[in-house]
């Protein structure tokens, strides 16, 4: 796998971002990395970003999300950095065109993001039925309960 | 013969996803030392990011039982531990950490010379573990008021279960089934199965001794010989430096009640700094308060060397409080809440000062007296460093806590 030459850094606000912005630095000092922030992000969590690119704030709506991908794909990375595995960030991050996508989670953990964006929303689909089925059947049970 | 122990945590990942991880570390590695023959049994759940990866080696055997996401209930966690813990034949189980999965594992694990440790409030919280709500610690306790535990739990955590999108601890709900009223009849149940209980401090001991006859108080450790000691020549800019540091942005912290103390500080001298290991984003703070970033824990450690006081603010009933005992192995007096294991850790008038948890006043009251006296700063400092060298150094731990109830539970003395 080449080494990534022009990697964006996708934020989050807190503590994890500055720390997944060292780790990048540390593992690739001769990148340049774009710390992707939103508008009135904090100065001081930038330090080991050579570039910002400030894009629209959440929430993400159609509009929004179609003028972040738009820039993201301006920008030709390498590597696109997310800081949390969910499926909004991975179908992000692959629209981005970024060559390789990766995730650098609240624990420190790098992995690569791996599937395409259909795999991905089916996956995501199906999480959120079982999620909403298991949430039926407690309601369900609980109400039950309560009532013998 | 070597002693076998086997630890079975439901939770552990390495790198440390929190401080229970790095406390089992530290026992397992300590006991080893002591000749004590030990094997981790961890639960790997397949897909997640959270339990049961372990990067790099570890310095002790490890076995991981995987499950599959959607093949995690409680009764097939239960066997598969119960059989791969037999096949190795220890002469004590020491159940680790956990969430709503453990009380199954442990009815399971009832026929081997168990112990159970509780890190923080598992036992007492179905919602999350930290009993702690809008703000305050909560007076409910799962043990004693299930109804309105089992309810709080299911309306708190009801987005996460519809989101699909489950953290570990709403992942071992579900698998549990910890919603049910059957589950409060298992965790008291699985109460029976343990030899005896470990806990952090006297309060939880206090907590869990009508439920259970032998609940033994273990603190966590240190190590005490590589935290770097208060440096007398640093801290030239003539300002006492309050030092704050940990998972400061977690509100149960009180970095809030913190900063009420220095405005109150603020009105009556201005020769002190309050540094936190915090961002502050919202910019622009008063002018005696440094938010430092985020750091490495080496690198907060090293801030000891230049702080003057420590502060332990925490608002929630903290299980132990490694930063009131890392502060004292640096040498610094700490001034902490009253409350769960900072009570235990810092001796008023000693090692340091207690405070109301959430009274700015009292901790304002606190600082000052500190602020005001070198002597006494330099004293408890340096009795702080005798008990954390002496208590709550990780060789001491094991030592004195951990191989006497070793063997006791061995030879069934419990």
């Amino acid at each position: 796998m080449d080494v990534p030459k022009r990697i964006g850094l996708f934020y989050s606000l807190g503590p994890h971002f500055v720390r997944a912005l060292r780790q990048v630095r540390a593992a690739h000092p001769h990148a340049r990395i774009t710390a992707i922030v939103p508008p009135g992000f904090p100065k001081a969590m930038l330090e080991h970003a050579d570039n910002v690119l400030t894009v629209p704030p959440p929430p993400h709506g159609l509009r929004n999300a179609a003028a972040l991908v738009r820039v993201l794909r301006e920008q030709r990375f390498d590597r696109l950095v997310v800081l949390f595995d969910s499926p909004r960030l991975r179908v992000l991050a692959r629209l981005s065109g970024a060559r390789e996508r990766w995730c650098c989670g609240p624990d420190g953990r790098h992995a690569a993001l791996e599937g395409g964006i259909l795999g991905t929303l089916l996956r995501g689909l199906g999480r959120k039925i079982r999620g909403h089925l298991t949430w039926a059947r407690i309601w369900l049970e609980i109400r039950l309960a309560r009532r013998l | 013969m070597k002693r076998r122990v086997a630890f079975v945590d439901l939770v552990f990942s390495w790198p440390p996803n929190g401080g229970a991880d790095a406390d089992l570390y530290h026992v397992m590695t300590g006991l080893q030392r002591e000749g004590v023959e030990v094997r981790l049994f961890l639960l790997r759940e397949e897909g997640s990011q959270e339990r049961g990866v372990v990067h790099g080696m570890l310095p002790f055997p490890v076995t991981p039982l995987s499950f599959p996401h959607n093949r995690l209930n409680a009764d097939t966690v239960a066997a598969r531990f119960r059989e791969a813990v037999a096949e190795w034949a220890p002469d004590v189980v020491l159940l680790t950490h956990g969430f709503c999965l453990k009380p199954h594992v442990a009815r399971a694990l009832a026929g081997f010379p168990l112990v159970g440790r509780y890190y923080a409030h598992e036992l007492m919280c179905a919602r999350d573990g930290f009993r702690y709500r809008a703000g305050a610690p909560c007076p409910n306790d799962f043990l004693r008021t299930p109804g309105v535990c089992r309810d709080c739990a299911a309306e708190s955590l009801q987005p996460e279960i519809a989101s699909g999108e489950w953290r570990t601890w709403v992942s071992d709900y579900v698998a549990a089934q910890a919603w049910r009223p059957r589950y409060h009849e298992t965790v008291t149940a699985s109460l029976g199965a343990f030899r005896e209980i470990i806990v952090s401090n006297r309060s939880l001991r206090e907590e869990l001794l009508p439920h259970h006859p032998a609940v033994t108080v273990i603190p966590g450790g240190v190590n005490a010989d590589t935290i770097p000691r208060k440096d007398p020549a640093r801290g030239g800019s003539g300002k006492r430096v309050i030092l704050m540091t940990g998972r400061v942005e977690d509100p149960r912290k009180g970095l809030g009640v913190l900063l009420a103390a220095g405005e109150l500080l603020a009105r009556k001298r201005d020769d002190f700094e309050i540094h936190a290991t915090h961002f502050d984003l919202a910019a622009g703070g008063p002018p005696w308060y440094r938010p430092l970033g985020w750091m490495t824990h080496a690198e907060a450690l090293a801030l000891y060397q230049g702080a003057d006081i420590s502060a332990v603010p925490s608002l929630w009933r903290e299980p132990f409080g490694l930063v009131a005992v890392e502060a004292m192995a640096a040498g610094l007096p700490v001034v902490a809440s009253d409350t769960g294991g900072l009570s235990d850790i810092v001796r008023p008038g000693e090692t340091g000062l207690l405070v109301p948890p959430g009274d700015a006043e009292a901790l304002e009251a606190a600082l000052e007296t500190l602020l005001d006296d070198d002597a006494l700063r330099a004293r408890m400092g340096a009795a702080g460093r005798i008990q954390a060298e002496t208590e709550h150094d990780w060789q001491a731990v094991i030592r004195r806590h951990y191989l006497p109830l070793l063997e006791r539970v061995a030879d069934g003395r419990s």
